[in-house]
């Protein structure tokens, strides 16, 4: 014991003047020489050191306090390091480095970094306490559909299946995914249910109360694959999928917390906070690589959300990772690594009075020619013009397909299918997601027949959508994440896995007024699942709604019943008739 | 647009995403693009997502989508596949 405590104390005593040392004179490369992670850590942790010892300027002290203690094995030591900084135009800054120190190599061998002050910090009571009271089904109402009749939706089904997905290969391919997927989260009756709770509050005691709410509901985690597994390379980390909020909520509600990555954990913060009254001008989000963070702007504050870690930035805070690879909002992107953007020179200007009172994240330019001409600037429908959940539930959803109809290359005809509505001009985009989903492409190595397929629905899928609202369908890797359906849902899942397993040639779903079926063609044989039961039938019973497959559809509302005769599979049906 | 059309907007990419001015000679003599160029995993993203643009291109296997970083070759030949697929639309 009396080795171990001197071992620990020699450990301690290195690591000390170690980092002092790094942080006054060392480079990325010699401080990275103390740590031995997964790539995808040791990427973020060269980010941080680059922020605080060299990208603005090297700190002019250091001092470091090092607290551990043995881990059981006796092999490693976990604890803290507490890095004082003071600099000469920059605050003072209390690094605290959460770390395992593995003895035998000499190296830290996992961490995470985060800084004293933050929102903890600031004593304030009588915060008021937010409860998830999740609902029933929303009852049928009637679905505005001139605007989505009227609507073109202009590209392939695979680009709206990327907002889908929402990965982050795709946020960088497509900016719009980034600002629609956003959008998309206040018009989700929960999230407008939740943040009813928050109005006629001071905002900024709104931004507290969120803050709590996130910290006991939302716990942070690693990226995750298919099978579980932490990934643990940037590559993988690009392909995840990304949980949409109703994800979120349906997990809180069954399992009492939710994982959620960076960019789950800043969407519940502003959807909430845009929902409130927050004006698009007044906050932001900073993408990094492989890093979503937010910054708001509230009263005199700027506060900076990453993870539920909120930092008050100030013009001459510094902060761990300052690269900015795109900015957006709901209505407005930012791409420097595409050069891409969606913004007037005006809404520009807006954007840099922003950023001018937190210089640490600089702002490069874009080619002059990228810039839109049109005037985009817009509000979003929030409590400040809606008394009830209903109306303000019905108005944001209005404002999004009528801008959708109106503007047809926007962000909103993204966000259309990002809220995962049923009624739009390409429902293919929700099969193709199946297809593209890393979730699915594993479950298929389970299945091998049909049989087994509908075996395994009947003991592993409940009853029931995630979403209370009943114009919104579940995509494939949903029905097998959350272990819940309703029929269309059902239906969605069932075609998916049918044919990305290639056990039918052709088929489709069919929505109808009774219920949902799949159809499956192979070997000329023409199979008819019924959703509601998992049998097989002779025929579809009601008015067909929907029919479609990852090549075409057909929409009763939108389309002539001619459009249904030309989709071959359906024509199957008739023919067996 | 012909092959040559392609090729130098192709070159601009590879030029712009890695920063180094490579002549339209040595771009075109790489049987393998990764290699000779230190190509890295965020690179070749960056450099998928502007084919896709520049080309009005989709590029979903990421299997597809590491080949075509390698080979000049396959990616003419892709993005003419691609046009063919569209105008077929």
């Amino acid at each position: 014991m009396v080795r171990g405590i001197k071992e620990k104390m020699e450990v301690e005593a290195r690591i000390k003047k170690d980092m002092e040392y790094e942080f006054l004179y060392g480079d990325a490369d010699s401080f990275m020489k103390h740590f031995d992670m997964d790539e995808a850590s040791k990427f973020h942790t060269r980010k941080w050191f680059e922020g605080y010892a060299l990208a603005f300027e090297r700190p002019v002290n250091c001092s470091v306090e090092v607290d551990s203690s043995f881990i059981s094995s006796n092999k490693q030591l976990d604890g803290v390091i507490k890095i004082n900084l003071d600099y000469l135009k920059y605050d003072s800054e209390i690094l605290l480095l959460y770390f395992v120190w593995d003895i035998r190599k000499d190296v830290i061998v996992c961490s995470k970094f985060t800084v004293q002050n933050t929102l903890d910090s600031i004593i304030h009571s009588g915060i008021k306490e937010l409860r998830l009271s999740m609902t029933g089904d929303i009852l049928e109402k009637d679905v505005d559909l001139e605007d989505l009749k009227e609507a073109e939706d202009p590209l392939e089904p695979q680009m709206y299946a990327r907002i889908l997905i929402k990965s982050v290969r795709y946020r960088i391919s497509n900016p719009e995914v980034n600002s629609a997927a956003l959008l998309s989260e206040s018009m989700c009756y929960n999230t407008i249910k939740l943040s009813e709770q928050l109005k006629n509050t001071d905002l900024k005691e709104s931004f507290y109360a969120l803050n709590n709410f996130a910290k006991k509901y939302l716990a942070v985690k690693s990226y995750l694959d298919a099978s579980g597994e932490a990934v643990t390379s940037p590559k993988e980390q690009s392909l995840v999928s990304m949980k949409s909020l109703d994800d979120v909520y349906y997990e809180i509600k069954k399992q009492g917390k939710s994982g959620v990555n960076c960019i789950e954990n800043i969407s519940f913060y502003l959807s909430i906070l845009q929902l409130i009254g927050i004006k698009i001008t007044d906050y932001f989000v900073v993408v990094q690589p492989f890093h979503f963070m937010a910054l708001v702007h509230i009263d005199e504050d700027i506060f900076l959300i990453s993870f539920n870690d909120v930092i008050v930035m100030r013009k001459t805070r510094l902060y761990g990772d300052s690269s900015v690879n795109s900015i957006f909002n709901p209505l407005w992107f930012y791409s420097l690594d595409m050069e891409l953007t969606n913004m007037s020179h005006k809404e520009m200007d807006i954007l840099k009075t922003f950023f001018k009172k937190i210089p640490v994240f600089p702002i490069g330019p874009i080619p002059e020619e990228k810039y839109c001409t049109e005037k985009n600037e817009d509000t979003l429908p929030c409590f400040e013009q809606y008394e009830s959940v209903e109306e303000l539930h019905r108005a944001i959803r209005k404002h999004v397909f009528e801008k959708s109809r109106l503007q047809p290359h926007s962000v909103y005809t993204w966000a259309k299918y990002a809220y995962q509505l049923m009624y739009v001009k390409k429902p293919q985009a929700f099969v193709i997601s199946g297809f593209l989903s890393k979730k699915i492409q594993s479950f298929l190595k389970k299945i091998g027949s049909v049989t087994e397929l509908i075996q395994w629905i009947k003991v592993s899928i409940d009853k029931g959508s995630i979403f209370p609202e009943k114009d919104r369908i579940m995509t494939a890797e949903q029905v097998l994440t959350h272990r819940t359906a309703a029929e269309k849902d059902l239906a969605l899942f069932f075609y998916t896995i049918l044919a990305a397993a290639k056990m039918i040639e052709t088929g489709g779903i069919i929505i109808t007024s009774d219920t949902s079926y799949v159809i499956g063609l192979a070997d000329g044989q023409v199979d008819i699942w019924n959703m509601s039961d998992l049998t097989e039938d002779k025929l579809v019973s009601g008015q067909v709604m929907m029919a479609f497959n990852e090549k075409s559809s057909y929409n009763y509302y939108f389309d002539s019943v001619d459009r249904l005769k030309e989709l071959n599979w359906y024509e199957e049906i008739n023919h067996r008739s | 647009m012909d092959n040559n059309e392609i090729i130098e907007k192709l070159h601009k990419i590879y030029c712009n995403v890695l920063g180094m001015d490579i002549t339209i000679e040595d771009f075109k003599k790489e049987s393998d693009l990764a290699q000779a160029f230190g190509i890295d995993s965020l690179m070749g993203l960056q450099i998928i997502v502007k084919i896709e643009r520049e080309f009005d291109a989709i590029i979903e296997d990421d299997d597809m989508a590491i080949e075509l970083v390698g080979s000049l070759e396959k990616t003419v030949e892709f993005i003419k596949n691609e046009k063919d697929r569209k105008v077929a639309l």
